[in-house]
């Protein structure tokens, strides 16, 4: 990508986020001048800059949306949530080509095609009337049906047929077009005929430098072999099935890899979802099989698109993104694009801001995070150098050496962290969008109220929390909040709030999700936990109201009373609560009846640095994540109680039950010695308190975790790796895994 | 040369690209009607084939590019 191209990408992206949120301002407020102007403006620039890097699809769809935009800023339509839902449909569309425009510097090949349909769709519109050919397929026109005699009656039987027409700009020879040329390349073309647009002037008055043609023709070619050809030109170009004579062959005699066929039944399956489908489930399950298959067959960039693909597709509640990429991949994998020209970018773009791969940054936080290993090395040699040469100058310059490295690779660690930290306003620009659609959809009045969106935390975190927020909002609007004439009954103004906020204290993030709707029950949650068996029943008959509300994270226990495409399968705090864990968070829920439910995610600000316990069991040495540890404990005999074969002992009134961590790992565990006393490790996780018996606690690391890998990827039960002091692998151990 | 006259006959030879349009034109305005021999044009752009269109001028011999005398029934059909 060069400069432009670039400078075109950030732009696009900009304008886009602008745009959608003036156009949601005046949905809202209704008709303002300025904010219409700037709407105007941003479609317009888009198309500007869509034919400058030269994508007419891009340019012919948002010229569509201008047109509408116009006669709204001219008065003569209103602002109404259709048109609002029809520009914001737009942006999404604009929005995903150039995600895909900046992965691979062209279009989607159906970009012409989807531009072209979504182009009529917007003047239909316009003028009030249903599209001529409403949906993706156009209906077939007089002359494919004169053409089409052409073809031989074997060819029409045994092919599938596509007709083409194309009108080509009068003014296309002087951009470099040879139309006739472009035919000459359709694949397996079977009838053409090539016709003046106008009828042709005296030859004194002819202009040799304008098109006068219009050209159909017929081809046993795909929609996307077309689209390939005439990539240039999509505006120009209109294409229509050609319905076949017989009873077509079923499998077609492309030879499809084991991918294709995998990535084909995705399509096919969400194809032949019905509407009242689980369609959630659907495209869900058919983004990650063809995603699992595409990493099976190291494509693994592909396969990240395909989750980026499913990400909007859950944003818009619809299995549109995952299918169209889908498609495009199909295409894609059959002729492998030469990869775009990448890192020879020039001069980087003036200004205080450079705009660094990110790739570059995760490398040298890799690098940091080594280096500290190092140091952690280093400073233990430095011990033994002391402890060798004694209180001379040696071990006394060694050890002043050994502090300043130590304090600048502090430093420089922190400021590659600050490298890593985004606004959370990356992390919440897409929930206004969210809100309203579910909103629009459930017939609720809810307004979005984002705060904190300067606070920064660590990239990661914005890439992770998206889902868990997600659910988080999506819950919030169809659970939460009542329907506009229960808000009435209860006195409450029928326009709900729900306020999204960042704030942060140290190195801690809370992100908050508050509404102002029916509330929890805890009378209701425990019933339902009863019912689903959940815990023991004398267990939540024990539980406080406050804790009672906790269990909405279990697994199973979704509380809308009828499970509706957009939350409500139970799957999503479970997951919530998992995603913040693994982020080394916790998540908390406060509700008062009638008064609205508050969720808040509390997490670290850097995931990347994690405490590390060392301690020692069975021989070996093991780490355990500081977060879950509460205490360390050395009790007297006394103080253990026997209960049948396990032993526990009282701590702060709660009974707390013992584990030896040799046992948990199925290492031989030291001789039980009578008298000894016992070491203990207090550690807190997934709501159960466990105490770990260890033979020494050892350390206190700042390490930075590995994950698992080759072959101990799958092994479970540990969160990671790290090394020690003295160079040995620590295993670090993921204590909820191990203990559930 | 791409475009000549050659005996009442407009020929074309070789890459007839969207510059010899004009040339075309100059020749099918002076010798109205006259057949253009196009079997030794390899390529013929879409600005010279338009031409030959509007002028509804026969064709002789058969084109020097293969996909052109493959689908020439199809284009100029005068």
């Amino acid at each position: 990508m060069n400069e432009m191209q670039e400078q075109f990408v950030a732009e696009a992206r900009e304008l886009v986020h602008q745009a959608t949120d003036d156009l949601m301002a005046i949905e809202r407020s209704g008709f303002e001048v300025e904010r219409i102007d700037r709407i105007f403006r941003a479609f317009h620039t888009l198309k500007g800059s869509a034919g400058v890097v030269d994508l007419p699809a891009m340019g012919l769809l948002l010229h569509a949306a201008e047109d509408l935009l116009a006669a709204v800023n001219a008065k003569k339509r209103p602002v109404t949530t259709a048109l609002v839902s029809e520009a914001l449909q737009c942006l999404d569309q604009v929005s995903s080509w150039v995600d895909a425009y900046e992965a691979r510097g062209a279009l989607p090949a159906q970009a012409g095609e989807l531009a072209r349909s979504a182009a009529l769709r917007l003047r239909a519109f316009l003028s009030d009337t249903t599209p001529s050919g409403a949906g993706a397929t156009a209906q077939a026109p007089a002359w494919v049906t004169a053409l089409v005699d052409q073809v031989s009656a074997s060819d029409r039987s045994s092919k599938v047929l596509l007709a083409l027409a194309y009108v080509p700009l009068p003014g296309c020879f002087f951009n470099g077009d040879d139309p006739l040329g472009l035919v000459a390349k359709i694949p397996d073309l079977l009838a053409l005929s090539v016709e003046p647009r106008e009828a042709w002037p005296p030859l004194v008055d002819i202009d040799p430098y304008a098109c006068n043609l219009r050209i159909h023709a017929i081809a046993a070619a795909t929609r996307d072999d077309l689209a390939a050809v005439f990539r240039l030109v999509p505006d120009q170009i209109e294409m229509f099935d050609v319905p076949p004579l017989a009873a077509a062959t079923a499998a077609d005699s492309k030879p499809a890899t084991l991918l294709d066929d995998i990535i084909g039944c995705q399509i096919a399956m969400l194809e032949n979802a019905q509407a009242h489908d689980n369609l959630y489930g659907r495209y869900g399950s058919a983004a990650r099989a063809a995603a699992n298959a595409l990493r099976h067959f190291a494509r693994n960039d592909l396969a990240s698109e395909v989750e980026a693909a499913l990400q909007r597709a859950r944003v818009q509640q619809s299995s549109g993104p995952v299918l169209e990429t889908l498609r495009d991949l199909t295409t894609r994998l059959v002729t492998p694009l030469a990869s775009a020209e990448q890192g020879q970018n020039g001069a980087p773009a003036a200004g205080r801001s450079l705009r660094i791969d990110e790739a570059r940054i995760d490398s040298l936080f890799n690098l940091s995070g080594e280096l500290i290993v190092a140091k952690n090395g280093l400073a233990h040699l430095t011990q033994r150098v002391e402890a060798a040469v004694g209180d001379g100058d040696l071990g006394r310059n060694i050890r002043t050496a050994t502090e300043n490295l130590d304090r600048l690779i502090a430093e420089m660690h922190a400021a590659v962290l600050q490298l890593r930290m985004v606004p959370v306003s990356l992390l919440f620009r897409s929930f206004p969008r969210v809100v309203r659609d579910i909103a629009l959809r459930l017939d609720k009045q809810v307004e979005l109220t984002v705060k904190g969106t300067t606070t920064e935390c660590d990239k990661n975190l914005v890439e992770r929390l998206f889902e868990p927020l997600l659910h988080l909002v999506r819950n919030a609007v169809d659970h939460g909040i009542e329907s506009p004439e229960q808000r009435r009954a209860a006195g409450k103004p029928e326009q709900a709030h729900i306020t999204l906020e960042a704030t942060r204290a140290g190195d801690r993030l809370a992100i908050d999700v508050r509404d102002d709707g029916r509330g929890i029950d805890p009378a209701a949650i425990r019933a339902k936990a009863r019912e689903r068996n959940v815990m023991a029943p004398e267990d939540i008959d024990a539980l406080s109201d406050d804790q009672s509300i906790q269990l909405i994270f279990s697994a199973g226990l979704s509380m809308a009373s009828a499970v509706t495409d957009i939350s409500g399968r139970g799957v999503g705090m479970d997951v919530v609560r998992n995603t913040v864990e693994q982020l080394g968070g916790r998540t908390t829920v406060t509700s008062t009846v009638g008064a609205g439910t508050s969720v808040r995610l509390d997490l670290p600000v850097n995931v990347a640095m994690s405490q590390i316990m060392v301690v020692a069991a069975g021989g070996q040495l093991f780490g355990l994540p500081m977060d879950v540890v509460s205490e360390t404990v050395r009790l007297t005999p006394d103080r253990v109680s026997q209960i049948k074969t396990n032993r526990g002992f009282v701590l702060r009134d709660r009974i707390v039950p013992i584990c030896a961590l040799a046992e948990v790992l199925s290492l031989p565990g030291r001789p039980k010695d009578a008298q000894a006393t016992p070491l203990l490790v207090v550690v807190e996780t997934g709501g159960k308190i466990v105490a770990l018996e260890v033979d020494a606690i050892n350390d206190r690391l700042d390490a930075v975790l590995k994950p698992m890998q080759g072959l101990l990827a799958n092994a479970r039960g540990y969160a990671g790796t790290t090394m020690t002091a003295d160079g040995r692998v620590l295993l670090v151990l993921d204590l909820k895994e191990l203990l559930s | 040369m791409t475009v000549r006259q050659d005996s009442g006959i407009i020929v074309l030879e070789g890459d007839c690209g969207p510059d010899d349009a004009e040339a075309l034109l100059k020749a099918l305005l002076a010798a109205p009607g006259a057949d253009i021999d196009w079997s030794a044009c390899v390529r013929l752009h879409t600005a010279a084939i338009q031409l030959i269109l509007a002028a509804k001028s026969p064709v002789r011999g058969l084109c020097g590019n293969v996909w052109l005398r493959r689908w020439a029934s199809s284009i100029v059909q005068h």
